[in-house]
């Protein structure tokens, strides 16, 4: 109204009204009011389902659905199902990580690396060909399974830790690849071992590496939005330490030749199982991901990419594929 | 021969009441000295009140034309030099690691031109309010040069931390140096607003017409004091030092009324555009950082649109908005012309980025990155051209028709002293041959 007012009198003459001035900083003060953005729901389950406490009890977060079978030719999908969607969509949209060397990072504009190759190896078993069929949706850790679970993306494969209380969310894959947490410090850093870690600011990014921080370390948590940003924290000074998973870690390495890798926790405290993530309901799509996957173990295209991405480039300890375990979960009514 | 008691009576009354009436009654000497005062004060106050505000009205059009316009430009200057650095900056981010030709000469030169402003701004003696501002930039100004140098480093290396130095860099630019920049413009903002209030204000010649008319009455009164006492109807002084003071009345008036008309001009066509010109000019650099954080962000991030929204209601609402209001006050074909550029331009820009937003939707990335990165890019600064030109004409028809203000107003001082000699002139010459019959 007031801006009404002010344009009405600059325009009549002869009136002496508060003028341009005023037009031009109340345009400015508005935009200085927070604008309201739509936040996502929440997705993360707040009480423990029955599915989750038996999940907890008996060990079940790397439990997934056994795979299709057969799995057919490339380009071959079951009729009317999520896969054929997604042929007749054209597109795979898959959430990745940028900016972890060796396993999401980009370069010359596309993001390439292990689980991007993961990605497309998919892509090509559903459309043929992976040529043009895979887009990369960049992620920050706090957003990967998220945006799997509201269907944002169709698949996330960006070293998502399947832990039980995910699976209220998401359904994952087997697992496809076992990193272990440890701490990124300053070669120069005072810190040796798991006692040295009392008081220390540690970066952290993901809600599973601060609860092992908490339950077992007097480390002091600090998170930061992107495994990046805690690298930077880290050359800045702001933190002592970065306890991430080995498989970012190594990447960093290359990056800054001044760090250093520590393992101080026990390895049972530290294993991590990455799942390929996807909405609930998925199963088909999770059961044909999983036949896939299998594939890729037996024909040693999993271990040439590990190797390529991984071993060759960051002297990544070498693995083996990760042995599956001897059940699988039961399929949904 | 003999008169009765109450005749003798009456006379002796009438005798003493004659005597009193003298003695109360002040001689004709003494009244025409006071006269004298009282024109001479009259005069000296005349004076004295159209000097001062000759005064306040030139120290207006001074600080309009040598302190608050130049520190508006500059602190616009400033912001655009920023949000120059950080485009340039930030669309390296959006493009291969080899950086463009001629990417890094475009960062350098708008940190350098940023720190100049910030120099000239400094030195310029800032309102207190301000000097906060200007010492946050000062100190934070490095440390955001700092992070993109390593960023920059980093990306030719090949090391994604670069990315979230960035990151890190366009998150301080835009939270603590932008801001900042905003309120400095602000404040200039309204330092030339309250300066045009103080230099068109008719309060100065409402008091003088005042002054002066008083003075007027007071001479005209004297003439006729002179012609009843003195039984000389014409009194050349008298009359001289009247047609003096109305002269004077009406010259300060008519001169102190021509400055106001100079200064509402510069303001009408000068400061007033220059005004919605800068800032929409603020605000289409901040809506162009929107889009490139939008995809660098991918989408994951709603606020960057959200707040594009926003600016673009700001800049094109038909209520209000700062182009409509600028169309809306173009009292000629040049600026009409410029603003309908501008219109144009700005239309060019919001189609191309529909595209994008379009391709960002369909999560094609790539594609809406090279699309902002060329054609978007050429529309932003297609646009930042035409705004720089309206601005520039704008700026230069405000110092113009302050020029002409200050200009009239510089002769003043001595056509008030001048006229206010001759007036006491006048009145004593015209006084004081009537006072020399007494003596």
């Amino acid at each position: 109204m007031r801006r009404t007012v002010a344009v009405v009198c600059l325009v009549a003459a002869g009136c002496s009204s508060s003028d341009a001035s005023s037009v031009a900083i109340d345009a400015l003060a508005a935009l200085d009011v927070e604008v309201s953005t739509p936040t996502t729901e929440a997705t993360a389950s707040t009480t423990t389902s029955p599915d989750r406490a038996r999940c907890e009890q008996d060990g079940l977060e790397t439990v997934s659905y056994a795979p299709l079978e057969p799995l057919g030719a490339p380009g071959e999908v079951p009729p009317g199902s999520f896969m054929a969607e997604l042929q007749q969509r054209g597109r795979l949209f898959v959430g990745v990580d940028e900016s972890t060397p060796g396993l999401a990072e980009r370069d010359a504009g596309e993001i390439v690396g292990f689980e991007v190759d993961i990605a497309r190896e998919i892509a090509t078993q559903i459309f043929g060909s992976a040529d043009g069929r895979v887009v990369t949706v960049p992620l920050t850790p706090d957003e990967k399974v998220d945006l799997a679970a509201d269907g944002t993306v169709d698949l996330t494969i960006s070293a998502v830790t399947m832990t039980c209380d995910r699976w209220d969310d998401v359904d994952f894959s087997a697992e496809y690849f076992r990193a272990h947490q440890k701490f990124l410090a300053r070669q120069d850093s005072p810190i040796a071992t798991d006692a040295d870690l009392a008081g220390r600011r540690v970066c952290v990014t993901g809600s599973s590496s601060r609860r092992i921080l908490e339950d077992h370390t007097r480390a002091q948590p600090e998170e930061r939005p992107a495994r990046t940003d805690c690298l930077v924290a880290l050359q800045e000074g702001e933190v002592d330490a970065y306890f991430s998973h080995d498989s970012f870690l190594f990447g960093m390495l290359q990056q800054d030749p001044t760090l250093q890798v520590l393992d101080l926790l026990p390895p049972e405290l530290t294993v991590t199982h990455y799942g390929i993530a996807t909405a609930k309901g998925r199963v088909e799509l999770v059961q044909f991901v999983n036949a896939v996957l299998a594939e890729l173990f037996v024909d040693g295209t999993w271990s040439r990419l590990v190797t390529t991405w991984l071993v060759e480039p960051l002297s990544f300890p070498p693995q083996d594929p990760p042995r599956w375990p001897a059940t699988f979960r039961e399929v949904p009514a | 021969m003999l008169r009765s008691a109450g005749v003798i009576e009456a006379g002796a009354q009438e005798r003493e009441g004659s005597v009193v009436r003298r003695a109360l009654a002040p001689s004709t000497p003494a009244a025409l000295r006071g006269a004298a005062a009282i024109l001479v004060v009259g005069t000296v106050a005349l004076a004295a009140i159209a000097l001062d505000i000759a005064d306040d009205r030139l120290a207006a059009v001074d600080h309009i034309a040598d302190e608050a316009t130049p520190l508006l430009v500059d602190s616009e200057s400033l912001y655009v030099a920023l949000a120059g650095a950080d485009a340039a900056a930030s669309t390296a981010f959006l493009e291969a690691r080899i950086e463009p030709h001629g990417r890094r000469e475009e960062y350098l030169g708008s940190v350098a031109h940023a720190a100049r402003e910030l120099a000239d701004i400094s030195r310029s003696g800032v309102t207190v309010a301000a000097t906060d501002a200007v010492t946050t930039m000062t100190e934070r100004l490095p440390r955001y040069a700092g992070l993109v140098e390593v960023a920059r480093t980093n990306r030719l290396l090949g090391h994604p931390v670069g990315d979230a130095y960035q990151r890190h860099a366009s998150r301080l630019l835009r939270d603590e140096l932008l801001p900042n920049a905003t309120t400095v413009f602000e404040l200039a903002t309204r330092d030339v607003h309250a300066s045009y209030r103080s230099g068109t204000s008719t309060r100065g010649e409402s008091i003088l017409l005042l002054v002066g008319g008083v003075l007027v009455l007071v001479l005209v009164a004297t003439q006729v004091f002179v012609a009843v006492r003195t039984r000389r109807f014409l009194n050349l002084g008298l009359l001289g030092a009247t047609a003096a003071a109305v002269g004077l009345t009406v010259l300060t008036t008519t001169l102190l009324g021509a400055q106001r008309d100079a200064l509402s001009d510069s303001q009408r066509r000068g400061s007033d555009p220059l005004v919605l010109l800068a800032t929409t000019r603020i605000l289409v650099l901040r809506s162009v950082a929107d889009v490139n954080l939008d995809l660098v962000e991918q989408g994951t991030e709603t606020e960057h649109m959200a707040d594009f929204a926003a600016v673009t209601a700001e800049i094109d609402s038909v209520e209000g908005g700062l182009l409509p209001t600028t169309r809306a006050i173009a009292d000629d074909d040049t600026m009409r012309t410029s603003v309908e550029t501008i219109d144009g331009r700005y239309a060019d820009f919001l189609a191309t980025q529909e595209r994008v937003r379009a391709l960002a939707d369909e999560k094609d990335y790539p594609t809406a990155i090279e699309l902002a990165t060329t054609e978007l890019a050429v529309a932003a600064a297609a646009l930042d051209d035409a705004l720089d030109a309206a601005t520039t004409t704008a700026r230069r028809r405000l110092e113009q028709h302050a020029a002409a203000a200050e200009d009239g107003l510089r002769p003043l001082p001595l056509v008030i002293a001048l006229g206010a000699l001759l007036i006491g002139a006048a009145a004593l010459g015209g006084l004081w041959p009537r006072l020399k019959e007494y003596r």
